[in-house]
């Protein structure tokens, strides 16, 4: 093997013991905070919430897939950003843009045939999260305002738009909801739901493997992606060497937001959900995304493991609720464990100090 | 005989290379020790494991006749050794005085005791003649103060053994002259020096002795009063060098200009004045020409526009062609190479490894990608083509992240782009600045190579040296103005040139 494969590969594999170890972490924080609470029932409750995922067999799968499909695209959505150098922290408002967007064809446009019924509303969703994102992308680039602010703020914006849009457009007054998507426009399931019956599993999950793999390409083999990554590595030296950082800003965080906005299409059109409830809250899926995404230290395909990782966690998590813990406390602990997880850069470093010294002492006997 | 530093048998490995192989290294107390080596023969490696950067893979480390093991840089502290980096370390919107106490903090009471700090930095500045307001901000103060300020961080700690590593490559040449007088009243007061640099004119000003490393070994030491500049360099190098360019015959083409500037102004925002006023010249083919000045007087300022970094008024014309409002790209496929000021912050993508900075302009030609694919074969060949050419030396080939290169092949890397692509006019900012003499002397050449070939060549320089050996005609700015456009290398003096950089010459008049 050539030196170059072997350091590569050596510095692939701490990455890969770091997100282990800080997903150890995370566990056992999660743990410290259950006996803290509720110290009798502490280890069962643990034992519950890291087998409970598969508490009724095989089909739990199916549920974990589901929440992965979502929060794996939020996660590549936030990685295709920040090689840019861009944080999109507005993944929120992108995301809800693109379900509402993608819900209003799905309840509407009824005039089209199943499965282009389905396509255009995804590809509505894409415009949607595009927009939105590109929006940031535009004031960071031209007016250098700070893509953190704007992103916040467009999340808010863009939930009480969705809202307008919904309460307008298709609204179901008795159930303070959207109209439900008709059945043309749902994700379609493609036996995923006789492979894990009575889940929510749909065939969302392999646009998200096909996704992963694309934006791997693309960062990969593209002139497309090595200006991207050169222009977040190095905005100076793009600059100089005549790559229009500007438009690759825009472009990128157009991208970025077409991913969450494509994350929302699948949540919203999912058969097992196919509504959008009124509600002033911001979508959690594209903060937890942000964790996925830095666990996996970026990687689109190691985006996909962190993501099922933590969506394991959160469906053990709903069986802690057996053991008597209430709902508060189990979203302490699994976000507690997703929270540490975000810690991996951290041990990252300190595995490479610790191998360094061992490595040391080793040559010294 | 007693010692201050002892490195025995130093063994330092790096992914596919050496960096130091049993190197031993003796420095005697209150002597100036240099370093001398090519770039890349493990200089900065070996003064990194002294002050604990790194850790040497074998060998013993002796501090003051005591084995010790030097595994963090505090621990290099606490033994008395302080480093000065060829990159500085300071925090930019921290003052002076923050960034020297900074974790040496004396507290009284837990409470950051600043009082008693300022005393001693203030004391400090005065005994060795550092001059340092200990309330500006980094920002505020020249890079030469800033060296000063690491150099008090060093004090500060009571250290009394001292890393210079390429002390002088930021430098402007009298605040080389301060920095030598520093280094000589640190070494009264009993300190002991080691000095890395290339510039054998300086070693054989400051230094006693000088250790010379080729290729991760030791060569031998040698007493520097005793030893000629070129013996030195031959040490070095292991061949003989020209410390003097030898520029053959001068082009004999037809003259044609390929660069004519206008009534070029650049105004920086917020600034009333013009760094660049209305500033005309013309590069012809097959010249080189020299902007000389005192670092600050407008040339980054002019290069940026001309390249089209910085928005500019004015004309400026390549090849015929206004380009005075066209993109950088365009500019960059339209026969303008930019050897930039700063390779760190400019000229590389550290992330990105040698091959892939081979082709930062290059990337979007036909001959490397094709339908928006980036074809690495034809990438890699023409990488590797270019580091053989130009002896790039790394521990992994093309495969090397442009980061973890030396600093001399830093600037290799992006010199090798810049003269292998296309083009009709090189502009080359300070292209020689820490590249030791074997280098230099072929990069020298190389540039000499251009303008023989009927290239135009804009050569910024600090380096008086360089412009008088180099170029066919020397401009001079000062204070964003020509002075002088047209001296003649071989006419004037050293002495006449410094009086026009100085602006107490000059004016319309030529020589
Ligand atoms: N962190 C690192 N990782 C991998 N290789 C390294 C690293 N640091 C240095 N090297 C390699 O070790 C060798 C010695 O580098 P070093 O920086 O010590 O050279 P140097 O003598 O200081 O050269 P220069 O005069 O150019 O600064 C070089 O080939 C360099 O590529
Ligand atoms: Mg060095």
């Amino acid at each position: 093997m050539s030196e170059k494969s072997l350091k590569s590969q050596k510095k692939k594999s701490t990455d890969l013991y770091a997100a282990i170890a800080a997903a150890l972490i995370g566990l056992l924080f999660g743990l410290f905070v259950l006996l803290v609470s509720n110290p009798s029932k502490a280890f069962q409750g643990f034992g519950a919430l890291l087998t409970g995922a598969f508490s009724e067999g095989i089909s739990g799968l199916g549920t974990i897939l589901y929440y992965t499909t979502t929060l794996a695209l939020c996660a590549l959505s936030v990685a295709f950003a920040s090689r840019t150098g861009v944080f999109n922290i507005g993944g929120a408002g992108q995301f809800i843009l693109g379900g509402a967007a993608a819900s209003y064809v799905g309840v509407n446009w009824t005039f089209l045939p199943p499965v282009l019924h389905f396509l255009v509303a995804v590809l509505v969703s894409l415009l949607a999260g595009a927009l939105w994102g590109a929006l940031i992308g535009l004031l960071k680039a031209f007016f250098n305002i700070s893509e953190i602010v704007i992103g916040i703020l467009l999340n808010y914006i863009g939930v009480y738009l969705a809202n307008m849009f919904v309460l307008d457009y298709f609204y179901d007054v008795s159930m303070n909801r959207s109209l439900p998507v008709a059945q043309s426009a749902m994700v379609p399931r493609l036996g995923m739901d006789k492979l894990f019956p009575n889940t929510a599993a749909d065939a969302g999950i392999f646009i998200a493997v096909l996704v992963a793999v694309l934006i791997w390409f693309i960062f990969k083999r593209t002139t497309f992606g090595y200006q991207i990554t050169a222009c977040g590595n190095n905005p100076d030296a793009s600059r100089y060497a005549g790559i229009n950082a500007k438009k690759n800003i825009v472009l990128a965080m157009a991208i970025s937001g077409a991913i969450s906005g494509l994350a929302g299409a699948l949540f919203y059109l999912s058969p097992a959900k196919n509504f959008i409830a009124i509600s002033d809250a911001t979508p959690a899926q594209p903060m937890t995304g942000i964790c996925a995404s830095l666990l996996a230290m970026g990687n689109p395909i190691g985006i996909l493991f962190s993501s099922l990782f933590i969506s394991y966690i959160t469906a053990g998590g709903f069986n802690m609720q057996l053991y008597g813990f209430v709902p508060e406390i189990v979203d302490i602990v699994t976000a507690a464990i997703i929270y540490c997880s975000a810690f991996v850069i951290l041990i990252n470093k300190a595995i490479r100090v610790l191998s360094a010294r061992f490595q040391r002492k080793g040559k010294e006997k | 005989m007693s010692y201050a530093v002892e490195m025995l048998n130093i063994t330092k490995r790096f992914p596919g290379i050496i960096a130091n192989n049993q190197v031993t290294l003796q420095v005697r107390r209150g002597e100036v020790h240099a370093l001398l080596g090519e770039n890349g023969a493990g200089k900065s490696t070996l003064m990194s494991i002294l002050f604990g950067l790194y850790s040497a893979d074998e060998g013993t480390i002796r501090i003051n006749e005591k084995e010790v093991r030097v595994t963090d840089p505090n621990e290099a502290n606490a033994l008395g050794i302080g480093m000065v980096h060829q990159h500085f370390k300071l925090i930019h919107n921290f003052t002076v005085l923050e960034n020297i106490i900074l974790g040496a903090e004396s507290q009284k009471y837990s409470v950051l005791d600043m009082k008693t700090a300022r005393k001693k930095v203030v004391a400090l500045s005065e005994k060795y003649h550092l001059d340092v307001d200990p309330d500006k901000r980094i920002t505020e103060i020249t890079v030469g103060m800033q060296q000063r300020v690491e150099i008090l961080k060093m004090l500060y700690r009571d250290n009394d053994i001292l890393i210079f590593d390429e002390p002088t490559a930021v430098l402007l040449p009298d605040e080389i002259d301060e920095l030598i007088e520093i280094i000589k009243n640190l070494v009264a007061e009993g300190k002991t020096i080691l000095f890395i640099s290339h510039k054998l004119d300086e070693i054989k000003r400051v230094a006693d002795r000088c250790t010379v490393l080729r290729r991760g070994r030791v060569i031998g030491t040698v007493e520097v009063a005793s030893t000629s500049k070129e013996e030195m360099a031959e040490m070095m190098v292991g061949r003989k060098v020209l410390l003097q360019v030898d520029k053959g015959e001068s082009y004999l083409g037809t003259p044609s200009t390929i660069l004519e500037v206008q009534d070029l102004c650049v105004k920086k925002r917020n600034e009333r004045k013009n760094k660049v006023d209305h500033v005309s010249f013309r590069v012809q083919a097959g010249e080189i020409a020299c902007i000389a000045g005192v670092d600050g007087n407008g040339q980054s300022e002019l290069v940026a526009a001309i390249a089209g970094l910085m928005p500019s008024t004015g004309r400026i014309t390549l090849c015929g062609e206004d380009i005075s409002h066209r993109s950088v790209r365009y500019r960059n496929c339209h026969g303008l190479s930019h050897i930039p000021e700063d390779r760190q912050k400019q000229g590389l993508v550290m992330e990105y490894n040698v091959a892939q900075n081979l082709v930062l302009q290059e990337f979007q030609e036909p001959q490397f990608q094709r339908h928006g694919l980036i074809l690495t074969g034809a990438v890699n060949e023409y990488a590797d083509r270019l580091i053989e050419k130009y002896d790039i030396r790394s521990g992994q080939g093309r495969e090397t992240a442009a980061g973890s290169l030396s600093g001399g092949n830093q600037q290799k890397v992006i010199i090798a782009r810049e003269l292998e692509r296309p083009h009709e006019l090189v502009i080359a900012v300070q292209p020689t600045r820490g590249l030791d003499v074997g280098a230099i002397e072929q990069i020298q050449a190389q540039l000499v190579k251009q303008r023989n070939a009927g290239k135009a060549v804009l050569l910024v320089s600090l380096e008086l040296e360089e412009v008088m050996s180099l170029s066919d005609r020397i401009m001079v700015l000062h204070d964003g103005r020509i002075v002088a456009d047209h001296l003649d290398p071989k006419k004037i003096t050293m002495k006449e040139l410094g009086l026009y950089m100085a602006g107490v010459k000059g004016g319309a008049t030529d020589v």
